[in-house]
């Protein structure tokens, strides 16, 4: 299938996903445009659209958890960033996604502990 | 007087002259080209050197990662000496050291992972960077 049509197709399904989470593309074009199309490689390599800033292993346990999108699996950890982990997608309310930053898990979870 | 001491005093005298007006030397330029070539030549072939403190900063990242691009371009902007690993394009064993290097931080294979002597920084994050390599 042409990468475009694919694209378009991934972006109407995860829309319909990742609203109900609270969740929106990121308003960079730029940013989805490309994240979409890596998306849409790694599944014509590996079966499945994975984040394309995370690595997969090979075992079924890891990678199910980074298929696009993978807010579910990492929900409170994309909540504290606003983000997920790639920017594909942030919160409804965030306008500037160049003001978020990704928050290492272990820092996330030192502060977490803290509360 | 040796012919190397010529041209040396020869330059500098020409670079006093020059300088005032904004003009530059073909072979400062040409020296400038070259080292550009150089750092480059070292970010593609990913082979460890050292800078100034000796350290080397190594930074994991995907080929389809836009903030790992990003993250190699903060670094090469600046004067260190990078050692950038794809992890997606590695080879088996380099991706199981990557594995146990990132674990052993706590991390899930979330990219970009930056390294500095002892210390790391996961995600892309300028702020951090910039610490890093002022340490």
């Amino acid at each position: 299938m042409d990468t475009k049509k694919r694209m378009e197709q991934l972006r109407t399904m995860f829309e319909r996903v990742v609203d109900p989470l609270g969740y929106k593309f990121s308003p960079d074009e730029e940013i989805v445009e490309f994240l979409l199309e890596q998306e849409v490689m790694l599944e014509k390599e590996n079966g499945s659209p994975y984040c394309p800033c995370q690595g997969l292993t090979g075992e079924r346990d890891h990678d199910m958890k980074l298929v696009c999108p993978c807010i579910p699996f990492h929900r409170e950890h994309y909540d504290a960033m606003k983000r997920c982990w790639c920017g594909l997608y942030v919160h409804k309310d965030v306008k500037d996604p160049d003001s978020l930053i990704q928050i290492p898990l272990k820092e996330f979870l030192e502060s977490r502990n803290k509360e | 007087m040796d012919t190397q001491k010529i041209i040396d005093d020869a330059r500098s005298m020409l670079r006093k002259v020059a300088e005032p007006l904004g003009i530059r030397s073909e072979a400062e330029d040409n020296n400038k080209d070259n080292s550009q070539e150089t750092k480059e030549l070292s970010l593609n072939d990913t082979e460890k050197g050292q800078d100034k403190s000796g350290n080397v900063v190594i930074l994991y990242g995907l080929s389809t990662c836009p903030w790992c691009k990003k993250a190699r371009n903060f670094f090469m902007e600046k004067d260190v000496t990078l050692d950038y690993i794809e992890y997606d394009k590695a080879d088996e064993d380099t991706r199981k050291s990557i594995e146990e290097e990132c674990s052993s931080h706590m991390e899930k294979l979330a990219f970009p992972v930056a390294i500095y002597g002892d210390d790391v920084v996961v995600g892309y994050d300028p702020k951090k960077y910039a610490d890093l390599i002022k340490r």
